[in-house]
């Protein structure tokens, strides 16, 4: 890896990689700090480019860092030497918007919860952003999907700043590159951008392309049924001013997708931005603006109405229906998601939970096996043994009859019949029994007990940790209570001084067992000082406001959260493994019956048999 | 003319990412034709399904490709669609066995049909795409009719319908691929199905994602093929 090194000369070490491009890597840089990255060209990088890179760092302000990731400093390869890569500010918590304007990803993967409210304010945010931009007198010219990052409270940040259109020095540095999904008309006959100087005009249609995809479920405006003959892709859309949606769409030969989102769900002033921008009306210098999209937006915020049939629902008011609900009812395309849905995802219903679980049903108490009930024929007797029986009739016994042999040859039996029932026995107890689900269902329950006890535990530990800052601002205020300054009945200066000998120098220091033990203190005195402290400790305010450590309350409330986690995870899935075990009790009950009733019976037949010997 | 509430009964909901109400995205379709051959059994076929499994992995880790690459899977010897067009999301890869000839011509013939449905449902509902590529992998040569076959393909190449690559493993008849495609077909190097997964799907994210005027910035194919 090459050595590094600031515009002053110091060595910049690199560290993790956190991930590559097509143009460069980006590094952590821990020795320059925790919120900042280093972006490293993969190759040398053009003068044009290093003159541009330092441009930036001196026109950047503290606006601009707030809002992109702004080059802060230019890296070197050599003390002095050319410029190769750039310290920025880390985008961190902040996701590419295409995560959020595109249904399945918003409602699927990433912002569950996030309504029409958040992506109303989210393209006011971005508006905001390309404003603070413009105001700069630079361009961002590369508009794309992969280039504006939204955070989970709808803030807004810009990449690739490199790449933008920069103005300093009273020089514009161009921006070289684009993507053709997001490049205005009159750029698209362009085969490449090189040479050419972007305008805020041609931003503005990038930026109207992302609020139309943040408010319209994704779609792309040049995206739409073209009744013409052959293809139409959506550069030639783009070039030609097919704006499918546009009220003029028809004279274009275009219609809006079926069953989409249309622009008529918003205010009549934002369809009428939309309008400017998208047609020939916005050439040359006709495209709403930032600033425009910030006012109109900032307005539709202010009249958005939550749906009275379903609250995740929000829509501008000046519609006499929600939108959502005639989209769900007409093409059944829910865009947003119920709270009872999103509680799915985000949060836990235990009640729900827990009846799925005992609704799986007990396999109940395995049937009995026993070696009665069946219909045995003995073996019988060998003829000479049974002669011999039959004439000495109950006297056998004392009979001196020899029948040892087959004594033992039946009682063999038996006790090998015996043996496998014991056999078969056992594996039917563990098998074939219900013991395992019992202990299953005995596991969920202690789940569900520790789980309804978590609020109750975590409200413990944080009345512990406010206990404990209780007695740390109580301990304070003591520990500046001297004994010295304080006229304490029996106490003179002598005693105060014995005291101090003994570590006892403020009222935070008394306690009755050591200063009993302390020669000259007796519990009279003793007492006038313990009560001193009473006094004080009475006195004492405690101020909640200036408590607990942050930081303890976090490592509480994470170690709570992960520990919930935990257990949610295993009662989702408890009904499905209970299930699973129910079943195999029941596929071990058909395996191993027919064993069972074999040898059972054989067990039958054997005690049969050695009865028949008397 | 149904009433507004037969509509909700009538009108059929897909399923999953291809929900094009859910996800409009412009498409980017991928058509792998695959031969399944006797001639592929043991390694060779074991080695392409680890790479189809790998396929998608690949894609899982750009979520805008991930939303706009489709694919789609058919096996020839016998000719089988494995799986429809479905974005990567969807596509679960087959597990493909060796066994049979190989009805190269028949395989590419369906494929194309398959193509040219996905692209007319794109536009009956209104998404965009891009340029279809069709990808053909094959250790021998057809066992059927396959010259009419190469006129299809040549047409299609010629009027942009698609772009249509050929790759030969070992053993495959480099010459008939030469005929049916329009740009030269590649020759694997070993049994690097992986590495030949690992470009595609790094060309799909590309061409997903291209700037204009620049040739699409596919890298070249050094790593799997021999060049």
């Amino acid at each position: 890896m090459i050595d590094l090194f600031d515009s002053k000369g110091v060595s910049v070490p690199l560290g993790k990689k956190l991930g590559t491009g097509g143009e460069g890597s980006v590094y952590e840089v821990p020795a320059v700090g925790n919120d900042i990255v280093a972006k490293i060209y993969h190759e040398m990088v053009s003068l044009e480019k290093q003159v541009k890179l330092q441009g930036m760092v001196k026109v950047g302000d503290e606006s601009l860092k707030k809002i992109a990731a702004w080059p802060l400093a230019t890296l070197h390869t050599a003390v002095g030497g050319h410029i190769r890569g750039f310290l920025m500010p880390k985008v961190v918590g902040h996701e590419p918007i295409h995560h959020l304007y595109s249904p399945v990803d918003r409602k699927r993967i990433y912002h569950p919860d996030k309504d029409w409210a958040f992506l109303v304010n989210t393209a006011r945010n971005v508006s905001a952003a390309f404003e603070a931009i413009h105001h700069h007198g630079h361009v961002i010219g590369d508009v794309n999907p992969n280039l504006v990052f939204v955070s989970g409270n709808s803030m807004v940040k810009l990449i690739d700043c490199d790449s933008f259109q920069i103005f300093a020095d009273g020089k514009h540095y161009l921006s070289e590159v684009g993507v053709p999904h997001f490049t205005p008309p009159e750029l698209q006959s362009h085969s490449s951008f090189r040479g050419i100087k972007r305008t805020t005009n041609h931003d503005n249609f990038g930026l109207a392309l992302l609020l139309f995809h943040i408010l319209l479920m994704g779609r792309h405006p040049f995206s739409g049924i073209f009744s013409g003959s052959g293809d139409m892709p959506l550069e030639k859309s783009i070039s030609q001013f097919r704006y499918a949606f546009s009220r003029n769409a028809a004279s274009k030969a275009m219609a809006p997708p079926p069953n989409s989102i249309k622009p008529e769900i918003l205010p009549v002033g934002i369809a009428n931005l939309f309008e400017r921008a998208f047609t020939e009306l916005g050439v040359p210098a006709g495209r709403p603006t930032a600033r425009d999209w910030v006012v109109e937006l900032d307005s539709l915020k202010r009249q958005l109405r939550s749906c009275g049939q379903e609250s995740a629902h929000k829509y501008f008011g000046g519609l006499s229906l929600c939108p959502w609900c005639i989209q769900e009812q007409k093409y059944g395309t829910v865009f947003f998601l119920s709270l009872a849905a999103t509680a799915g995802i985000n949060s836990f219903d235990l009640a729900q939970i827990w009846a799925r679980i005992i609704a799986v049903e007990s396999p109940g108490a395995a049937p009995k096996i026993s070696s009665s009930g069946f219909n045995i024929t003995p073996i019988p007797l060998p003829a000479a043994l049974k002669k011999a029986k039959q004439f000495f009739g109950i006297f056998s016994v004392f009979s001196g009859v020899n029948d040892s042999a087959e004594r033992k040859i039946r009682q063999d039996a038996l006790d090998s019949a015996t043996n496998q029932m014991n056999l078969a026995k056992k594996s039917w107890d563990i098998e074939a029994s219900d013991l395992k689900f019992n202990k299953k269902l005995k596991e969920l329950e202690q789940l569900r007990i520790e789980y309804e006890n978590l609020g109750n535990q975590l409200t413990y530990e944080k009345e512990k940790l406010q206990k404990n800052i209780r007695n740390a601002q109580l301990n304070k205020f003591l520990a500046r209570c001297f004994i010295e300054n304080n006229n304490i009945t029996g106490i003179g200066s002598a005693r105060k001084s014995v005291l101090v000998s003994f570590g006892i120098e403020t009222a935070a220091d008394i306690d009755r067992n050591t200063i009993m033990k302390i020669e000259g203190f007796g519990s009279m005195l003793t007492s006038n000082l313990v009560n001193w402290r009473r006094n004080l400790e009475q006195q004492f305010v405690f101020d909640p406001s200036k408590g607990v450590d942050p930081v303890d309350i976090a490592t509480v409330n994470r170690h709570f959260a992960q520990k919930r986690k935990q257990i949610e995870g295993e009662l989702l899935v408890g009904a499905k493994h209970l299930n699973q075990i129910r079943l195999q009790i029941m596929q071990s009950r058909t395996r191993l019956l027919p064993n069972v009733q074999k040898v059972s019976q054989q067990l039958a037949q054997a005690e049969a048999d050695l009865a028949l010997m008397g | 003319m149904p009433t507004m509430n037969e509509m909700i009964f009538l009108e059929q909901i897909p399923f999953g990412t291809d929900n094009f109400a859910d996800n409009p995205e412009p498409r980017c379709p991928c058509l792998l034709l695959l031969d399944t051959s006797g001639s592929m059994s043991g390694k060779p076929i074991a080695e392409l399904n680890a790479g189809l499994a790998g396929f998608k992995d690949e894609l899982a880790h750009d979520s805008l490709a991930m939303k706009r690459v489709e694919i789609a899977v058919i096996s020839f010897g016998p000719v089988k669609i494995e799986n429809t067009f479905h974005t990567a999301h969807n596509f679960f890869p087959p597990n493909l066995s060796a066994n049979g000839d190989t009805p190269m011509g028949a395989a590419i013939k369906q494929g194309l049909e398959l193509v040219q449905q996905r692209k007319d449902e794109y536009k009956a509902n209104g998404i965009s795409y891009y340029k279809p590529w069709v990808f053909l992998i094959t250790d021998g040569g057809p066992t059927d009719e396959w010259q009419s076959v190469s006129g299809l393909v040549r047409e299609g190449e010629n009027s942009g319908s698609f772009a249509f690559f050929a790759v030969g493993v070992e053993g495959a008849n480099m010459e008939v691929l030469r005929q049916i495609s329009v740009r030269e077909p590649l020759k694997l190097e070993g049994l690097k199905f992986r590495e030949l997964f690992q470009w595609l799907s790094n060309s799909m994210k590309s061409v997903s994602q291209s700037i204009p005027g620049t040739a699409v910035p596919i890298k070249s194919p050094q790593g799997w093929a021999e060049i």
